[in-house]
This record gives structure tokens, C-alpha cells and sequence, in this order.
């Protein structure tokens, strides 16, 4: 279950069997095949953000033949709104994802740990919660948040993100805290620590590893959240990527603008990208290995 | 010492200053939990007690709704952090006050306590309202209970009489069947192959995982824009390159099979990983037995591989139908201004019946929790269906 300590066995070099390569061939054509596809249009966009509306409408945007423009990306940043929009994305998933951590990660280890009246209907509660569909909880929340009349809504949305991602860390973290080892506690309680202080201290830091993995999945939710966010959190100086992306492909019919827009995509797209090339394999181990939903 | 009495007057002002401009409510309810709790922290020199009064601290901000008793709650907020980090000092240059049965104990409630509240705030009470909701009439979301007025099932009646929620649940169980099969399939494909022993497993894997992880707002524009695109798209410059004659690819015939086709691309990944994880745990000596026996990959696949596969499919199945049941992304984006009868589904009847962008149309909050109760219904039926069903018995996965 914990990542990270697999041993790296020494590769031994094998020589190609080409026997072996052949028989599977269909195989390396369907994939290839996926990936070729997924490759160009990935590149076709990328091409398109640095190209001008004709170059895009005439589709010739791999020639740059009145060179590279940069300016489309300045454009979305600052016309666009799309600096706001990103800034916005951000404050919610760093904030959400610490918050998260703070209220699950106690909870979780209480959890697995200690035994009280509660623990197994918490539990079981919390993996309901889980698979609750948002549909069935947002008009309840929407008329809760309705009468918090002062709270900003930046903050009753970043409170919402918290909130959801709760149930779904807790539950990930379970396994971890099972697995670490009860003599921690009790060397800690020899030494006069106090219970929540070894928590802090000692347990919290053992299951580094995990958080990570929970956090970048956290991480991933927020940044790609629309459904709530476009109830929560839909006004231009409050949305997040999601909605501001919709909201400028819907302005593109009066501003016709498409290289910026191409521009905006990839300044959405590259973050969670960028994550994604760093840490692929971690994610996918969180997928599989925690065997809950990401 | 000052920083304990600071953290319990703050919320108390807070309440008294709420109560005369603006009336006792239910919202001075945390500002009260704040107080007591701030008071037990410093009565019983808990950190954890102290860690609560933070957490309620900040629901109290936003409850209260003046802007200074909002503030009078940010700083009990930070008051309480301090009296957290002295409650923690007192006890470390005191060790001997400490009982270790009380500490726990202590322990217990404050880790617990934001866990419970986050449960019973946005979950528990929720689901129970949005039940009830569907039974009552009402003006819109925001009105009191004491406004509702019972209409039996007749919401129900309402919804399944609407011609779009019809046509929404019609759209959906075509994404569930069409989709799913060809998700399913292509999910199961990608992952033999990948664990068949190819080359680069690992960077194909990722490369098929990928449209999971970004976001998918900006994959559908992605499709919209460009590979949809009739003029310059992809599709229609492949046509083109053919001599076939361009095909308007958004058009209402066509934009519920070009809105399926995307998002399949998207969700296969996730499907794949499940899929190759269960393929994983199948012992390897099987298929060496069957290359003994001289099966081919075609025949170990249908012998060894599907039959074992069931407990994973049952997963997969799941969660498709969570997420067909819950689709409203790719709807909206292919119908981003007014929603539009060919990719409409049952959360965007949702949320146009409780949030309805044109003025005429009334909000019926009643009906739209009436969508959600079905849509749960809907996926809690699967899922108990499936169990029945397929039971993973065969191997221990």
C-alpha cells in the first residue's frame, strides 16, 4: 500500500525479440493510433494559440507565416480575464487542499487508531458521503449559504471545496494511519508527549507520502471543479478556470478573437499538465493502489 | 492568560452586538459554540479544545452578518489560534497536570469534531432537506420551511410529465448503454494490450490516463473548437483529404453522437487503470500454464482474463453509472447559452428548473430536488442490481 519504498531491481538489458514484438503488433497500432490523435490535436491547439484568427479560420496554423504570436496569450491574460480566473483557481485549490488536510488527516487517524462509540458508523458514513452526487446536495447548501448574507462568496465557495473533499481524504488516508506501527505511540507516551502532540509531531509526518498523493488528487478536484463552481461561484470576479473558460467561449461570438481563446485553453490546460508530466506515476498508483475514486 | 480571556470575549461581542442590530437567529448558534468552547480551552488548558474554537471561529465569520460582528469573528479566529499555541506551551512546561485517559479522550472529540460537522453541514442535512423538498411547493430554494406546502408526489407527476426531462432521461440511458459499451470496450482493450507485456507500458498508460487529469472544460472546447470545427476542424479535414463532402459536425442531429464521442475519449483512461489493476492481480503462472498448453492471446484473454475480471467490471459499472447519472459537463459545454434538447440530461433539467436563466420561468426548487431523489434512486438501483448480479466470488481480487 505505501509508495515510494518499492525497491528499484537493477534492469537487466534485454536484447529485442523481435518474435515477440510482432505478435503484438495490433496492439502497438491501436495505441499508437490513440496517442497520434491525442498528440496532434494537442499540437494543432498549442500551434493555434500562437496563430491569428485568419491563419486559424484558413487552417494553415503550422506555417506561423506572419511568425509567432506571443500576444495572444497576453491578450487572454489581461483582456480575457483569464489572470483573474487563474488567480481565483488557485487561492481556492492551494487554501482547499490545506484546510482538507488539516480536518481529515486528524480524523482519519482517530479513526484507524482508537475505538469509540461512533467509529463504524463515521466510517461507513463517510464512504456514503463519498458517492453522495452533488445533485443531491447543492439546493439544501445553496439556500444554507444563502442566509450567510456576509461571508464573501470566495469564502463560502473555498468553505464548500474544503467540505467536499473531506469524506474522500479521510477515507484515502485510513489505510495509511492502519499501517503505521502502534510502538510510535508508545514510545511517544514514555517520553511524556501528549496524545495529539504524537499526532502532530510523529504520525502526521510518517504518512507524508500519502498526503501528497491525496493532496495532488484534492488538488486536481478543485482546479477542474464546474458543476458547483458554476452554481457557487459563476460571477466574473469569483469564477474559477472552468466557468471563466466557458464564459469566454461564450463572449468568442462578439469578440472572434481565436487565437486568444486558443490561448486561454492551453493557460488552463498547462497546470494540471504540467502536474500531470511531473507526477504521472504517483497519480496513477493513487488510482489503482487507493482504490477509491479519484 | 490575556489571550484566553480575549477568545472567549471576542465571540461574546460578536453575539451581543448580532443580537441587537439584527435580532436573535439560528446563525448565533456557532458564536455561542465559539464562546463555550473557547472557555473550556482555557478553563482546561486543551489545545484540541482550542483547536475547535478555531474551526467554529471561522463558521461564526460567516454566519453573522454585519460586517462588524464578522470581524469581531475573524479575530476570535486568530485569537484562538494563539490560545491553541499557549494552551500547548502551558501543558509542555507542565507535564504533570496531564491525565492521559482525559487527553485522549480530548483528542478524540477535537479530531473528530470538524469531520462530524462537515458531515452533518453538507451532507446529512442536505440529502434529509432535499428528500423533504421534493414533496413540498415552495417560491424558491431560500424559502423557510414554514413556507412549504405539501404537494405529495405530485413534483414527481410534474417531471415525469415534462417533455425535457423525458427527453433528458431518454439522452442519458443512451449514454449509459451506447457509452458505456464502447467505454467499457475500449477500457478493456487498452488495458490487455498495455499489460501484454509491450514496450513503454508505463508512458502509454499515462498518455491514455492524461484527458482525466486536465481540465475538461478546456478538453471540450478543445473538441468544439477544433475537431469539431467545420471549417478548419480535424474531422472535416480528414473528410476533406478523402474528397468526401464536409459534415457540419454541431448540428442537432449530429452533436449528441460528437458530444458522446468526446467525452468517451476523456473517461476511457480511468476505466483502463481499473481495469489493469485487476488484470494485474490475476497470478501469472495462468496464462504461463495456458502458453504451455498452447493458448493464444486471443483464447487466454476470453478463458483467463474476462472471467476473472468480473469483481473489477462490477467496479467499473459503478462508477460509469455515477457518472452518467451525474453528467452535466459536456451537456453544458455543447449547449454553453441555452440548453438544448439533443444533449440535454437530467442535472442540467436540474439546474435550469431551480436556476432558470430567462426571467419568465419560475424556479421550482420542489421539482428540481424531485430530478435529484430520482437520479439517487437511479444509481443506489444500479448499484443493487449489479450486487445481485455479478457477484465476485470467484477470487479473491
Amino acid at each position: 500500500m505505501a509508495f515510494g519504498n518499492k525497491e528499484k531491481l537493477p534492469r537487466v538489458h534485454q536484447k529485442i525479440n523481435w518474435k515477440k514484438e510482432a505478435t503484438m503488433l495490433p496492439g502497438y497500432i491501436i495505441i499508437l493510433v490513440w496517442l497520434i490523435f491525442t498528440a496532434a490535436f494537442l499540437l494543432w491547439i498549442l500551434a493555434a494559440s500562437f496563430s491569428t484568427t485568419p491563419e486559424i479560420m484558413q487552417g494553415n496554423v503550422f506555417k506561423f507565416e506572419t511568425g509567432v504570436h506571443f500576444e495572444n496569450y497576453a491578450v487572454a491574460w489581461s483582456q480575457q480575464n483569464v489572470a483573474r480566473y487563474f488567480g481565483n483557481s488557485l487561492l481556492y485549490s492551494i487554501v482547499g487542499c490545506v484546510f482538507t488536510i488539516l480536518i481529515s488527516a486528524p480524523a482519519s487517524y482517530v479513526l484507524s487508531r482508537y475505538k469509540f462509540i461512533c467509529n463504524k458508523i463515521v466510517k461507513n458514513s463517510l464512504i456514503i458521503a463519498m458517492s453522495v452526487p452533488a445533485v443531491m446536495i447543492v439546493l439544501p447548501i445553496y439556500a444554507i449559504t444563502a442566509s450567510w448574507r456576509n461571508a464573501p462568496d470566495r469564502l463560502i465557495f473555498t468553505i464548500l471545496m474544503i467540505f467536499f473533499r473531506v469524506p474522500y481524504t479521510t477515507v484515502f488516508l485510513l489505510n495509511f494511519f492502519q499501517t503505521l506501527s502502534r510502538s510510535y505511540e508508545e514510545a511517544a507516551a514514555i517520553d511524556g508527549c501528549s496524545p495529539a502532540g504524537t499526532f502532530w509531531r510523529i504520525m502526521f509526518p510518517l504518512v507524508q507520502p500519502a498526503l501528497v498523493t491525496v493532496t495532488i488528487f484534492n488538488f486536481l478536484g478543485i482546479w477542474n471543479e464546474f458543476f458547483m463552481a458554476l452554481i457557487f461561484a459563476s460571477s466574473q470576479e469569483i469564477a474559477p478556470v472552468g466557468v471563466g473558460l466557458l464564459q469566454i467561449v461564450n463572449s468568442m461570438k462578439y469578440t472572434g478573437q481565436y487565437g486568444a481563446l486558443f490561448a486561454a485553453v492551453i493557460i488552463v490546460f498547462l497546470p494540471t499538465f504540467l502536474l500531470y508530466i511531473f507526477l504521472s506515476e504517483k497519480i496513477i498508483a493513487g488510482v489503482t493502489g487507493g482504490g477509491v475514486k479519484g | 492568560m490575556i489571550i484566553g480571556i480575549v477568545s472567549i470575549v471576542l465571540p461574546v461581542l460578536a453575539l451581543i452586538l448580532q443580537c441587537v442590530f439584527a435580532g436573535f437567529s439560528i446563525l448565533c448558534i456557532p458564536s455561542i459554540v465559539t464562546a463555550v468552547f473557547a472557555a473550556l480551552a482555557f478553563w482546561k488548558k486543551g489545545p484540541v479544545l482550542a483547536l475547535v474554537t478555531v474551526f467554529m471561529a471561522f463558521i461564526q465569520i460567516c454566519t453573522l452578518n454585519i460586517q462588524l460582528t464578522a470581524i469581531l469573528g475573524l479575530l476570535s479566529a486568530v485569537a484562538s489560534v494563539f490560545l491553541m499555541i499557549d494552551c500547548e506551551k502551558f501543558r509542555e512546561a507542565h507535564p504533570e497536570l496531564v491525565d492521559p485517559k482525559a487527553a485522549t479522550k480530548q483528542m478524540i472529540i477535537g479530531f473528530m469534531l470538524p469531520c462530524i460537522i462537515t458531515l452533518l453541514v453538507m451532507y446529512a442535512y442536505p440529502v434529509i432537506r432535499t428528500f423533504l423538498m421534493s414533496f413540498f411547493d415552495m417560491q424558491n430554494i431560500t424559502a423557510p420551511i414554514a413556507e412549504w406546502s405539501f404537494v405529495g408526489l405530485g413534483k414527481y407527476s410534474k417531471i415525469f410529465a415534462s417533455q425535457s426531462f423525458l427527453r433528458s432521461l431518454r439522452n442519458m440511458i443512451m449514454i449509459w448503454v451506447v457509452g458505456g459499451v464502447i467505454t467499457l470496450a475500449l477500457a478493456l482493450l487498452f488495458a490487455i494490450i498495455l499489460t501484454s507485456g509491450i514496450r513503454f507500458k508505463k508512458f502509454f498508460r499515462a498518455a491514455i490516463y492524461m484527458p482525466n487529469v486536465i481540465s475538461a472544460v478546456a478538453l471540450a472546447t478543445m473538441w468544439i473548437q477544433y475537431i469539431f470545427n467545420q471549417q478548419y476542424g480535424m474531422l472535416n479535414s480528414i473528410i476533406a483529404f478523402f474528397n468526401g463532402a464536409p459534415i457540419n459536425w454541431l448540428s442537432t442531429d449530429m452533436k449528441f453522437w460528437a458530444m458522446l464521442g468526446s467525452f468517451i475519449f476523456g473517461a476511457v483512461g480511468y476505466y483502463m487503470l481499473i481495469f489493469i489493476s485487476g488484470i494485474e492481480k490475476i497470478p501469472a503462472d495462468l496464462y504461463e500454464a495456458a502458453t504451455i498448453d498452447g493458448a493464444s492471446k486471443v483464447q487466454q484473454a476470453f478463458k483467463i482474463t474476462f472471467p476473472l475480471l468480473k469483481g473489477v467490471t462490477k467496479t467499473n459499472l459503478t462508477f460509469w453509472t455515477i457518472n452518467t447519472a451525474t453528467f452535466y459537463l459536456w451537456s453544458k459545454m455543447f449547449s454553453p447559452v441555452d440548453t438544448e434538447a439533443s444533449v440535454i440530461v437530467p442535472v442540467m433539467y436540474l439546474y435550469d428548473t431551480a436556476f432558470p436563466s430567462k426571467g419568465n420561468i419560475q424556479a421550482d426548487a420542489g421539482a428540481a430536488a424531485a430530478v435529484g431523489i430520482v437520479l439517487a434512486v437511479i444509481i443506489l438501483a444500479v448499484y443493487l442490481i449489479m450486487n445481485k448480479v455479478i457477484k465476485d466470488d470467484d477470487i479473491e481480487l
